[in-house]
């Protein structure tokens, strides 16, 4: 066993661990091989951390692992110092599926489905709801249902979903991957401000690299499966609000682009050989 | 409204009112063509004997008795068959119970249950009833299942993060995910209501529509049979609309409507 020193791939340098993933693998079944191994991660409280890799090498499967939803085969997942065994509300998944909204709610009623679930009063939840609507500037289509919505302002609805209940960790899975370049450049932007001041800890699910540059402290970069792993992790040391033309942001990316299609190419000719 | 939308509106209900037209002046050229008119009564003698259905009282009192039937049988079917489809949907026991029974019933006509029922049950009402809340069941039964089944995965995990109890993941998520799919069993259900009454009038009754049909038989009073079936296709079709248009627009929010 490699002795933990920060010369491994996912670990910080400075700052207790908040969430960490500790030689974690992912398997369907006992008989399947393991879609993600070996895999190390720790995230600061507060940090915003990206992850991206070739499709299909198990970003999701992290993340849905994070949440609850999946439990790892081997491995130890913590977050808030408590070990991970299922759903919390302390960690809200934003989908990239608008069907997760509820279809027969009001964008209001939506918003406070949380707090209906924990409980609130009826008067207070509605004053939180309204709250959290501006925060992400939809106040103005509070009575609307999410099929009146453009998919932006649904995934302004989930955003605001997660923050009513003032949870500390969003876990954000490909949020804007379904919307068109201008609609998801201003999300980005708004997911800054408002990350600026609510200081969530975020675990981002992308395959994107302009906008995990634009958005992460940390940029992870996953290897292809089987058995995928973190390969690399990358200090994105910007200044807020960050400009997607600097000088500093192209050679970010010419970086990560080269880690990141290593791993495509790797995975590809990995298909051909199978054909 | 839009001037577009008054247009094409214009233009559906012109369609309608040629086509109609068109068959009605066929069918009353080719009444008149009959070799025994008493046979292939014209539609405007139908429409007189309807007439004088309707001022005697009869008419009224069949189409009381049919419908009174109809909305007791689905009623009762309806209510047994959602509830039937959510425990069958939630719980895989019942549904391992439940499904070769209804799989098996769904493929079977109320008809061919008329003798046995009468046996069992009667003539009276509650005979009836029992056929009409059986043509109506499964089929709802099996709609609320597969909407139950349906419910987005991310809508569940969702509710589950914020902490949902098994009973709130039911009343906030499974049922008003699933009241579509009810919605649409129901309104197939009603059709099927039509089809038995009429048969279940024709065997064992002395009042209904179906019975109207049945007892011209004996008098040879064609028009009496053009009635009834007239008054059943009318009534269908205005009971079916009415259902639509109004779950349509009360469960507006649960997308019903939507697919139709």
């Amino acid at each position: 066993m490699a002795s933990r020193d920060t010369s491994v791939p996912g670990r910080p340098s400075a700052g207790g661990p908040y969430i960490s993933f500790r030689e974690m693998d992912f398997a369907y079944s006992s008989t399947d091989p393991a879609v993600i191994s070996g895999f190390e991660l720790d995230m600061r409280r507060g940090e915003f951390f990206a992850l991206l890799g070739p499709s299909g090498c198990g970003k999701t499967t992290v993340l849905n692992i994070l949440a609850g939803y999946e439990a790892p085969t081997r491995g130890e997942v913590v977050a808030n110092g408590q070990p991970v065994r299922e759903p919390d509300r302390d960690r809200i998944v934003i989908f990239q599926d608008t069907a997760s909204l509820y279809p027969w709610l009001s964008t209001l009623e939506n918003v406070e489905f949380p707090l209906r679930i924990a409980g609130t009063p009826a008067a207070e939840r509605r004053a939180r709801a309204r709250d959290t609507l501006r925060l992400v500037g939809l106040q103005a289509h509070e009575a609307k249902y999410p099929s009146q919505l453009s998919g932006g302002m649904k995934q302004r609805v989930q955003l605001a979903r997660a923050l009513v209940l003032d949870t500390p960790i969003l876990l954000m899975d490909e949020p804007f991957g379904a919307l068109d370049a201008q609609t998801r450049e201003v999300l980005q932007e708004e997911l800054v401000q408002i990350n600026m001041r609510t200081e969530k800890t975020i675990l981002f699910i992308t395959h994107d690299i302009h906008e995990a540059i634009f958005l992460a402290d940390r940029i992870g970069v996953m290897t292809g499966g089987p058995g995928a792993t973190l390969k690399d992790v990358i200090d994105v040391a910007l200044p807020r609000p960050r400009s997607r033309g600097s000088a500093a942001f192209g050679e970010l990316y010419e970086r990560v682009h080269e880690t990141v299609s290593v791993e495509v190419r790797r995975v590809l000719r990995l298909a051909d050989e199978l054909l | 409204m839009t001037s577009r939308a008054a247009g094409a509106r214009w233009l559906r209900l012109t369609g309608y009112v040629v086509s109609v037209t068109v068959v009605l002046t066929l069918w009353q050229y080719l009444s008149a063509q009959a070799i025994i008119p008493l046979l292939f009564p014209s539609p405007v003698s139908t429409f007189q004997i309807g007439l004088d259905l309707l001022q005697s009282g009869q008419l009224g009192n069949d189409i009381r008795a049919s419908v009174g039937r109809i909305l007791a049988g689905f009623t009762i079917g309806s209510l047994l068959g959602v509830a039937m489809g959510i425990s069958m949907g939630s719980f895989r026991i019942v549904r391992l119970v439940l499904e070769p029974y209804i799989q098996f019933l769904r493929m079977l006509p109320a008809l061919a249950w008329i003798p046995t029922v009468m046996l069992w049950l009667g003539t009276d009402e509650v005979a009836k009833i029992t056929l009409l809340a059986y043509t109506t069941v499964f089929i709802v039964a099996l709609n609320t299942m597969i909407g139950v089944a349906s419910v987005p995965r991310d809508q569940l995990r969702a509710a589950q993060t914020f902490g949902a109890t098994p009973w709130q993941m039911f009343c906030t998520v499974k049922f008003p995910a699933t009241v579509g799919y009810m919605v649409t069993g129901m309104r197939l259900a009603m059709g099927n209501c039509f089809m038995t009454v009429v048969a279940a009038e024709l065997v064992a009754s002395d009042s209904g529509l179906g019975y109207l049909i049945f007892s011209s038989r004996q008098w040879m009073q064609t028009e009496y049979a053009f009635v009834g079936i007239a008054m059943i296709g009318f009534l269908g079709m205005f009971i079916d609309q009415a259902f639509h248009l109004t779950t349509t627009k009360l469960l507006r929010r649960y997308q019903v409507g939507d697919g139709a």
